[in-house]
């Protein structure tokens, strides 16, 4: 009689109801001690109107022990929701440094985003966060950094980027490359200002086609990408956007000789949990929300052709 | 453990036993239909027919389950007319204390004590496999909602007599008489059943004055039963190698003909002892709501469904591949365990009765198709606005 | 020759000339009890199609859009009376391409209840026979039992005044002797369930629909549901039917199918059989289109050239009292 104990269970220590603190989330009690559904109550400190379709919102958590405590790495991203509608993934947008709130950037496009899009300043919001796994930064340390967006995909980098430019004396040099289709469809424009005013940022931005009074540059970025031919020597490069354009700079990475161990996109899917539990959000064995959203190439191509 | 023994005519007495400290539930037919019901003094226990329609995962993992409880109400601050107004401005203006939101948020886990009798030990295994994924094992998180109940649950199952044709437990590492997850086990003999408790739980349950040593006789017959069970047990694929080739042959062809007469439906997900995949949704009427989380499945043409309008799994053929090989590959390479016991429910309440036997013997086995290109490369497939292929 | 043999010989000359690209009816699944849909694309293998009394399924709900999807491929199809007044509803919608379509007629002196059957035995059945009005049983560990055919005949085959195709191409065998289409159709079942008081019909659907666990496989099974992601039963932006799986909401569910459904619905009984917990739902089917005859004479899929009742109206059609 065959009697196999496989699984995760061997070996390993199984957690028991014991273990956890009852009604506590995980922001407060930590990953494997609280109930990873249980949000944190936010309240909506400030809205900034982006674009005409992308708003960002600055929380802070009610409880202050937890506001004082919580951290995140740079790309991971967080259940942000309203009660009563559900909560939605987003990338966590602000500076990892920061201690005074967390940052969400969304774009209104569905039931959850345009519950969001209706909240105003002092509403509650339910924010379960940090999860995901994050740009590997430290490993990145000594490297040139690649940033590649178009649009809302901003979004999914904004934390990285201020990340390695607070630390820029780690990384042999950083360059971005942000196209919108027009000028006023670029979010983040107050830090954008604080970046082109830097001498040791690369930075290109680019819109779709000419527009009177826009003095960057223009064309869709991937083409852009190829005119600024950056070398792959000692670099990282990073993609993010709408799926097209994802498709694109990564033809193009590879063109310019970048290896799959080199590039990094983020991926998205439809989500539910969060937390690596509900089934849904997987590419084969991969979770997006718990081993992503963050991956490299290489480790793309190892998975299931299932996008 | 000693191997007890308890009498046909006392397990009534037995269970009204057990009813007096936990909610008990066990396989009770109704109009011809077997499903795991409540058990109360004066039910009648069916354990002729060997499968329940459902296995009894709702237990542990309800099919709804609200889990936060909400309410809002509006905070207006009261005024103190005496004190000198905060905030005042250097002209004296009294800032209004403006109304604001609150909201209460309650954390609900209900997990009262409840004993499952007379299901099999396939059904327990999809427990122990579920366990991985809800466990909070080696850093996964830990599912607490399922956790209480599975802690609050005593598992008391009963050897399968006579096999079904479409049983295939001992092909992947089950057996009709197989002790995982299972807290005591119970083999029908002569008059009676031998009880063999196997856990802190199991023993806890079988303490009970009607169960004697079981006699030399009875252990003997009992053993014979599991022996005769177990080599009626068909062995339809080899596991060997499943996964692999699983893998290989993602793009293959056969996927496509093996589905046809696929309805995409829930059944088989529903009616299975380990699979879980659930979707989460929130109620709000007015004031007061919650957010629960209700049972899905992959075969559900919006699982996947993203708000751009981009569906990964828009074909039937790719939900369908996607059941497989969660349960044959992808949990297998997260958790090291299979998804799957062996009890052939899908294929008995499949509407149009497709064979996960068959799909494994086909799929499963080395077909000669190349290595599956990787996600990346594939670049004509990523996302469009195709798929609308009607 | 038997209707298995005309339907294979049908099969094999529509595939062997290109008429079709594949061709749908029964066979054998797992043992000779079980009967299931098959897919043909060769003629050498046109051996696998069976007829006989377990061929309930209702092929042509694989006609559907987004089931198969080959757009373009030439289908040949096996058709009971009843499966053709669900063709007839999709073609009188477009929803079929007739110019692709080859409809093999099968006329059907009714079918065996293979659920009614189990509940004799609580052991596995493996094999179903039926000859001369006697229905052969045979179960896993061997025991056989004989029944009359006519005690069990599914329930729509006992009012059956369908039994030969209402359209169809080619007829495998003679015509079946069937009762007078004109005549009023036989409600029993029906006059039944609205013989009980309120309370009573109220407890038995709640009862009933306690036990749905929404796999939508009647919903799926069902020709003339073919929404899928934008099914109002799945409905998000707004949420029209609540997601949460209790009587009430399960009863709901139902309703918003039997009222999408209503006019094209024939009461072919392919959602009662698929429901895994055996809810009765041919029954409300069926309460549904006698309110439906009773108010327009109308019965859903019985001619190609009528409109379906609901997706038009005269000025003289009955407003109800």
């Amino acid at each position: 009689m065959a009697e196999t104990m496989s699984g995760a269970a061997a070996g390993k220590k199984r957690l028991t109801a014991a273990d956890v603190v009852p009604g506590a989330s995980t922001a407060r009690a930590g990953k494997l001690g609280g109930n990873p559904y249980l949000p944190e109550i936010c309240t909506v400190r400030e809205i900034i109107q982006e674009t005409p379709n992308i708003r960002t919102f600055r929380l802070t958590f009610d409880d202050p022990e937890v506001q004082k405590s919580f951290s995140f790495l740079p790309g991971q991203v967080g259940q942000f929701g309203v009660f009563g509608v559900g909560e939605s993934t987003f990338a966590i947008t602000s500076r990892p440094s920061e201690t005074e709130y967390i940052q969400f950037s969304v774009m209104k496009a569905g039931e959850v985003t345009s519950a969001i899009h209706q909240l105003s300043l002092g509403d509650k919001a339910g924010v379960r966060a940090p999860m995901g796994c994050g740009f590997p930064v430290e490993a990145w340390k000594g490297k040139r950094i690649l940033y590649v967006m178009g649009g809302i995909g901003s979004a999914a980098l904004k934390a990285t980027i201020e990340y390695t430019i607070e630390h820029r004396v780690d990384y042999e040099g950083i360059s971005i490359l942000y196209g919108a289709t027009a000028p006023e469809n670029f979010t983040y424009q107050y830090d954008i200002d604080q970046w082109q005013k830097r001498d040791d940022i690369d930075l290109t931005l680019t819109i779709d086609r000419e527009c009177d009074g826009w003095q960057c540059d223009v064309g869709l970025v991937p083409h852009v990408l190829e005119r600024m031919n950056p070398t792959p020597e000692n670099t990282i490069a990073i993609t993010c956007g709408p799926p097209i354009m994802i498709k694109f700079a990564l033809m193009s990475f590879k063109k310019l000789g970048f290896s799959d161990e080199q590039t990094y996109t983020t991926l998205e899917k439809r989500m539910k949990c969060g937390i690596g539990i509900c089934g849904r959000c997987n590419v084969g064995p991969k979770y997006v929300c718990v081993d992503g959203p963050v991956f490299s190439l290489a480790e793309l191509r190892e998975l299931p052709d299932e996008l | 453990m000693t191997i007890k023994y308890l009498a046909q005519d006392q397990l009534a007495a037995f269970l009204a036993h057990l009813a007096e400290r936990a909610r008990v539930v066990a396989p009770i037919s109704e109009d011809g239909v077997v499903l795991f019901r409540n058990w109360e003094p004066g039910r009648q226990v069916d354990l002729e027919v060997l499968l329940a329609k459902q296995a009894p995962k709702e237990f542990m993992f309800p099919q709804t389950e609200e889990y936060l409880k909400f309410s809002y109400r509006m905070d207006t601050p009261v005024v103190d007319e005496s004190a000198p107004p905060a905030g005042a401005s250097d002209d004296g203006q009294v800032e209004a204390a403006l109304p604001h939101e609150v909201i209460e948020v309650q954390a609900e886990n209900a997990a009262p004590a409840q004993i499952i009798f007379g299901l099999r030990p396939c059904d327990a295994r999809g427990f122990v496999q579920m366990d991985q994924v809800f466990g909070g094992y080696g850093g996964f998180y830990f599912d607490p909602l399922y956790n209480a109940k599975r802690e609050a649950t005593t598992l008391l199952a009963v050897t399968c007599r006579d096999p079904r044709s479409t049983c295939f437990c001992t092909a992947i590492g089950g057996c009709p008489a197989g002790h995982e997850g299972v807290d005591a086990l119970f083999t029908q003999v002569d008059g009676g059943f031998t009880v063999e408790p196997l856990t802190e739980k199991g023993e806890a349950a079988t303490d009970f004055a009607a169960l004697r040593d079981a006699s030399e006789g009875e252990a003997a017959e009992a053993a014979e039963v599991k022996v005769q069970a177990t080599t009626r047990v068909d062995v339809p694929f080899e596991i060997d190698g499943v996964r692999d080739n699983l893998k290989a042959n993602f793009e293959g062809t056969s996927w496509q003909d093996l589905c046809l007469r696929c309805i995409s439906c829930g059944t088989c997900t529903y009616v299975c002892p380990s699979c879980y995949c659930f979707s989460v949704n929130d109620s709000l009427v007015e004031t007061k709501g919650e957010r629960y989380r209700v049972w899905d499945n992959c075969f559900n043409p919006t699982y996947t469904l993203e708000t751009s309008g981009h569906n990964p799994r828009e074909k039937k053929v790719n939900r369908f591949r996607n059941r497989f090989s969660h349960k044959f590959w992808y949990y297998q390479d997260k958790y090291d365990s299979l998804l799957c016991s062996g009890c052939g429910r899908c294929i008995m309440h499949c509407p149009t009765r497709i064979d996960i036997r068959e799909v494994l013997r086909v799929m499963g086995a080395p077909a000669g198709v190349p290595e599956a290109a990787g996600a990346a490369s594939n670049s004509a497939e990523l996302p469009a606005t195709d798929g609308k292929e009607a | 020759m038997s209707r298995q043999d005309e339907i294979r010989e049908l099969a094999r000359v529509a595939l062997s000339t290109g008429r079709v690209d594949y061709f749908i009816g029964w066979r054998e699944a797992y043992n000779p009890s079980e009967v299931v849909p098959a897919f043909v694309d060769e003629p050498d293998s046109v051996d696998q199609l069976v007829w006989n009394d377990l061929c309930a399924h209702n092929l042509t709900t694989f006609l559907k859009r987004k089931m198969n999807d080959r757009p373009n491929a030439k289908v040949g199809i096996c058709v009971k009376g009843c499966d053709s007044r669900t063709l007839v509803a999709l073609m009188q919608e477009n929803l079929v391409d007739r110019e692709r379509l080859y409809v093999v007629g099968v006329p059907c002196d009714g079918l065996v209840d293979r659920r009614k059957l189990e509940k004799e035995f609580s052991d596995e059945i493996i094999d179903i026979t039926t000859s001369n009005g006697t229905v052969s049983v045979t179960t896993h560990q061997g025991l056989t039992r004989d029944f009359p055919k006519a005690d069990y005949l599914l329930a729509a085959c006992g009012w059956c005044r369908y039994k030969n195709a209402v359209y169809a191409d080619d007829v495998a065998g003679p015509p079946a002797e069937e009762a007078d289409r004109h005549a009023k159709p036989v409600w029993t079942d029906v006059e039944a369930f609205e013989a009980l008081s309120d309370g009573e019909r109220d407890a038995m659907l709640e009862e009933i629909f306690a036990t749905c666990i929404r796999c939508f496989a009647c919903i799926n099974v069902c020709p003339v549901c073919y929404c899928w992601d934008q099914c109002v039963n799945r409905s998000r932006r707004p949420e029209l039917v609540s997601q949460k799986v209790d009587a009430k909401g399960n009863l709901v569910f139902q309703m918003v199918h039997m009222l999408h459904v209503a006019g094209r619905c024939p009461s072919c009984g392919a959602c009662d059989r698929a429901c895994p917990v055996e809810i009765p739902l041919s029954l409300l089917h069926r309460k549904m289109n006698k309110e439906i005859y009773d108010m327009f004479e109308f019965e859903p899929g019985a001619k190609l050239d009528e409109m379906p009742v609901f997706q038009c109206f005269k000025i003289e059609d009955a407003f109800g009292d």
